[in-house]
């Protein structure tokens, strides 16, 4: 039975594919409500990281309480739950959602369904919400709202001939979303008097208060000086604060079922406040923890290392201060014998891993190396121990070895129907598994691939961007792990191996990548004062050769009276380029050297 | 008294050079006057200026460069050369030079050179190649040259330096030998070869971004320069500096100072000089330089202290440019220092690299280190 006040309570998210309009349509509602005045607005709010609103996805959720009053004359509290956008996120996703009774599903009327619409409406489906479909940009003359309805009944299966068809941009029909929110998404239930149980479904460290936990309340309630416990991580804290964000954090006496608010509770890492996780009270806790919690696990890792003249603390006070807010971001120190102290730092995916590496550079100011990204092999040894192999360099000898297993993982491609040839051939490729295709509609397909991550990893959605013209979708979700012929591909310069270059491969790749690292290091490692052999090797044959032939000329052949200036500066420049070099063995490398391992599409 | 090497530009041109990022006008066959006047006027303004700095030192050298200073008429030059010598001590012995340009000589600018005093030309040939000299913007071709180095000759000048260039888009090893050859043939005392680096901003370079001109390559560009080393020296002249050679006793005394890092004051647009310790520029804006210089204000934009650890840098590359290299006793007395104890480390990763020889005099650059001049500069830089 719900109580009177929840039947005036709605939570929802917002799913849309990216560029779909989510975070556009969430500014509106804002708008809208009445929360802030268009003079205050600045451009999609919800998306407060610089380099979230410059990729235009969401990566930390935010959350906000509207308030609307509806034509039936009753003021309702609508908690808009904000989600990821991105498929390195899908657990986090499916966290908000199962904070939620409903989902509003934004459409490009232009574009029609996608990978991602499909992968996000399948996680809200698990969480059984009611999906509210909406179509938006209507206004572009491009837009085909019939067909598209007749996409999203026929693809996803739901009825969408109601949907409210908005605008966003322009803030078309905002009202008629929020009134269909009203009236399709259910309230939420839930004994208020049971002790508390509250869904964590976001987290995020702030300097003063500490670790701050978004919660969704699903039973029971809780205030200022309560005594908690988080269930999963069995650690217990007194609550310092209730309150809700109107974005911004406003305090509350409490905190009811049904409500979706923060708690503060002087936690000093996010670590202990996991998304996911069941918070109770210490004392009278609920029987049984909400079920979907799971440890952010690591598919992707690579070596972090500070460049030439940029400091080992630093990087680690950077990384450090990124986990506070992030806890699936992983590290550990680890040494390569090419770039000295560095981490080892793993990642939900490709996106978060280039996203923490940009936010070092651009939040830190500090530069870094890169080593070429490495999913997780698992190695049997003859002894029948099992390794996971997350360092190349770790890699047992061959002789050694009587295993060696990769992830794979379940793709859907959407892609126009042209180019399904093309992405055909880039799977193949990629060592990919057609397991079957679909019609969306007459002119688009979706490829059910599986493909091992490791192909995936390297610059796998650059080229399904390029070979589609920028159509292509995808998303991706780990399958299982798979035997495989694989081997590690070492790169020699100068005769010394470069453990930084060092990567596991499949055996039939071996060859034509090695090839093409020896290439791009020659393009980019300049002429040094002697020859410099650069090999790629498995094991102790070498499969591609480049040799860097010696410079044999840098001297200016004017120096007097007005040039003496000007000859300083330009060896002073010069030095200074030098000084950005990193010193492997006798050879001078350049930052950029470190980057052509990471992409291989010709 | 100090010795000092003055330097005068000249900033005007015929046409500019394809090639060329110096400081110069081009004033066509026109030969705006007006402009010339004001701009000689503006330089005596100026040698006024130093008046009291000139009063103690001792002007050994003087070269008239530019631009070209013989496209303008050769009174202008005269009256320069008459108003320093009135308002500085002027060597007897000076070497005093003028920068030409072949078309631009003629038999009454002559005169007006030889009785102000000058002794010293310098020719800009680059090439015998007309198409080539055509096509890196030059004037003149081959048989104006011939011309105007007959005539300087003839004039009784008993001291002459070539310029040639190589490196050019399209010259050949072949056409580098007839040029060196044909030189030789006429017997000039002193020879500067360039290789032709492109700097930005000058139609060459956009060219050759453009993909219109192609450099030639590294390697044919260095046999280009070891092929000019050993036909010269097989021909009387020695190489004292990595761009110059000359007949025994023709070095150029007035670039030599620049090499032995000694003092020179530099007078008129873009002008550099180094007097005491400080380095400083002038304006390289025709207006600006005029406008100060009018309002009785120095003309310069730029002026650096050098201390004492940047002088001895100075005097280390410039002094390796020469094939006599680096005098090290020199050095020690002139900043009191064991130079090769302090550069122990550094002498030996070259020496190893080959790229210095060392005596227990001098240290100098060999082949391989000319060529590789700037790694040797940089192994000298402090960090």
């Amino acid at each position: 039975m719900a109580s009177e006040r929840q039947k005036y309570i709605r939570n929802f998210s917002i799913i849309a594919h990216i560029d779909h309009g989510k975070s556009t349509l969430a500014d509106r509602l804002i708008e809208k409500t009445g929360l802030l005045t268009q003079r205050e607005m600045k451009d999609q709010i919800l998306d407060s990281m610089d380099l979230e609103r410059e990729r235009g996805i969401t990566i930390k959720l935010q959350t906000t309480r509207l308030v609307y009053k509806a034509n039936d004359g009753h003021e309702y509290v609508l908690n808009l739950i904000d989600t990821p956008g991105h498929v390195d996120f899908t657990y986090e996703v499916s966290r908000s959602l199962a904070a939620c009774e409903g989902a509003v599903l934004v459409v490009d009327a232009t574009q029609g369904v996608e990978a991602q619409t499909l992968a996000n409406v399948h996680l809200a489906d698990e969480q059984g919400l009611t999906i509210v479909p909406v179509l938006n940009k209507i206004d572009l003359p491009s837009s085909r709202p019939a067909e598209i309805i007749a996409e999203i009944e026929e693809v996803i299966g739901i009825i969408a001939e109601d949907a409210p068809q908005i605008s966003a941009k322009d803030g078309t029909n905002i009202e008629g979303v929020l009134e269909k929110i009203i009236a399709d998404v259910p309230h939420p239930e839930g004994d208020e008097d049971a002790p508390l149980k509250a869904l964590i479904f976001d987290s995020y460290y702030d300097s003063y208060k500490g670790a701050v936990a978004f919660v969704r309340i699903m039973e029971g309630s809780v205030k200022k000086g309560d005594k908690i416990l988080m269930m999963a991580s069995d650690k217990k804290f007194e609550v310092v604060e209730v309150g809700i964000s109107v974005p911004t954090p406003l305090a509350v006496p409490e905190l009811r079922a049904g409500d979706v608010g923060y708690i503060t509770a002087s936690i000093k890492n996010v670590k202990d406040c996991r998304v996911g996780d069941t918070l109770t009270h210490a004392v009278k806790p609920t029987e049984h923890a909400l079920p979907g919690y799971k440890k952010a696990t690591s598919m992707v890792y690579c070596g972090i290392y500070p460049a030439e003249g940029e400091s080992y603390d630093e990087i680690r006070d950077a990384l450090e201060k990124l986990q506070l807010n992030d806890a699936a971001l992983s590290f550990e120190p680890e040494t390569s014998v090419a770039l000295g102290f560095g981490f080892r730092c793993g990642f939900l995916g490709l996106l978060h891993l280039e996203i923490i590496q940009q936010r070092i550079d651009r939040e830190f100011d500090l530069e870094i190396i890169a080593t070429a990204p490495s999913v997780i092999y698992r190695v049997t040894k003859n002894d029948g121990e099992v390794l996971m192999i997350q360092n190349p360099s770790n890699l047992p000898p061959l002789t050694e070895i009587q295993m060696m297993e990769e992830p794979i993982v379940k793709a859907n491609i959407i892609v126009p129907n042209e180019y399904v040839g093309n992405i055909m051939d880039l799977c193949q490729n990629r060592r990919g598994d057609m397991i079957h295709m679909d019609y969306l509609d007459p002119k688009r397909v979706v490829l059910h691939y599986e493909l091992p991550l490791n192909e995936v990893i390297y610059d796998f959605f650059d080229a399904l961007k390029s070979k589609t013209r920028g159509y292509g979708s995808l998303d991706y979700d780990f399958l299982e792990y798979r035997e495989s012929d694989l081997v590690k591909l070492d790169v020699l310069l100068n005769k010394d191996l470069v453990d930084a270059f060092s990567m596991i491969v499949h055996r039939s790749k071996a060859e034509n990548r090695g090839r093409l690292i020896c290439e791009r290091l020659k393009e980019v490692i300049p002429r040094q004062m002697f020859v410099i052999p650069i090999q790629a090797a498995v094991g102790s044959k070498v499969i591609a050769r480049e040799t860097i032939s010696a410079m044999r000329k840098d001297v200016l052949a004017k120096c007097y009276g007005g040039d003496i200036s000007r000859k300083k500066k330009l060896l002073e420049k010069q030095k200074e380029g030098k000084k950005k070099m990193r010193q492997l063995g006798n050879v001078e490398v350049p930052q950029q050297a470190f980057l052509s391992v990471l992409k291989f599409e010709e | 008294m100090e010795k000092i090497g003055l330097y005068v530009h000249i900033p005007f041109c015929h046409s500019k050079c394809a090639y060329c990022d110096f400081s110069s006008y081009a004033i066509g066959n026109t030969q705006n006057e007006n402009a010339i006047i004001r701009y000689i006027q503006a330089l005596l303004n100026e040698m006024d200026l130093y008046e009291e700095t000139l009063r103690d030192v001792e002007v050994e050298t003087l070269f008239i460069g530019g631009g070209t200073p013989t496209c303008i008429d050769g009174k202008y030059i005269h009256e320069i050369i008459a108003h320093l010598k009135k308002s500085t001590h002027f060597s007897k012995t000076a070497e005093v030079t003028i920068e030409s340009n072949p078309g631009t000589i003629t038999n009454e600018k002559l005169d007006h050179y030889l009785s102000a005093g000058i002794n010293r030309f310098s020719v800009g040939l680059q090439t015998t190649d007309n198409n080539l000299l055509s096509s890196i913007g030059r004037i003149h071709d081959f048989n104006t040259f011939v011309t105007s180095y007959r005539a300087i000759r003839d004039a009784g000048i008993k001291n002459i330096n070539v310029d040639i260039m190589f490196g050019l888009p399209g010259q050949t090893l072949e056409n580098l030998h007839h040029t060196l050859n044909t030189l030789i043939d006429l017997s000039p005392e002193h020879i500067s070869a360039y290789a032709l680096k492109l700097e930005e901003g000058t139609p060459m370079y956009e060219a050759e971004k453009k993909g219109l001109i192609h450099m030639p390559d590294e390697d044919l560009e260095r046999t280009m320069y070891h092929t000019i080393i050993e036909v010269l020296k097989k021909s009387g002249y020695h190489q004292y500096e990595i761009s110059n050679f000359s007949k025994k006793g023709f070095e150029s005394r007035h670039n030599l100072v620049y090499w032995k890092n000694k003092p020179y004051l530099g007078l008129g647009l873009a002008a550099h000089s180094k007097m005491k310790q400080v380095r400083f520029s002038n304006e390289t804006i025709m207006s600006k330089y005029l406008e100060k210089i009018e309002n009785g204000d120095q003309p310069t934009i730029d002026q650096v202290d050098i201390s004492e650890s940047e002088d001895l840098f100075e005097t280390i590359i410039l002094g390796l440019r020469l094939n006599e290299g680096l005098d090290v006793h020199l050095i020690n007395e002139r900043y009191g220092i064991d130079f090769y104890s302090e550069n122990e480390a550094v002498i030996m990763k070259l020496k190893d690299q080959g790229l210095v020889q060392m005596t227990d005099d001098n240290l100098k650059l060999t082949l391989k280190g000319i060529d590789l001049s700037n790694q040797v500069f940089l192994a000298f830089m402090n960090d």
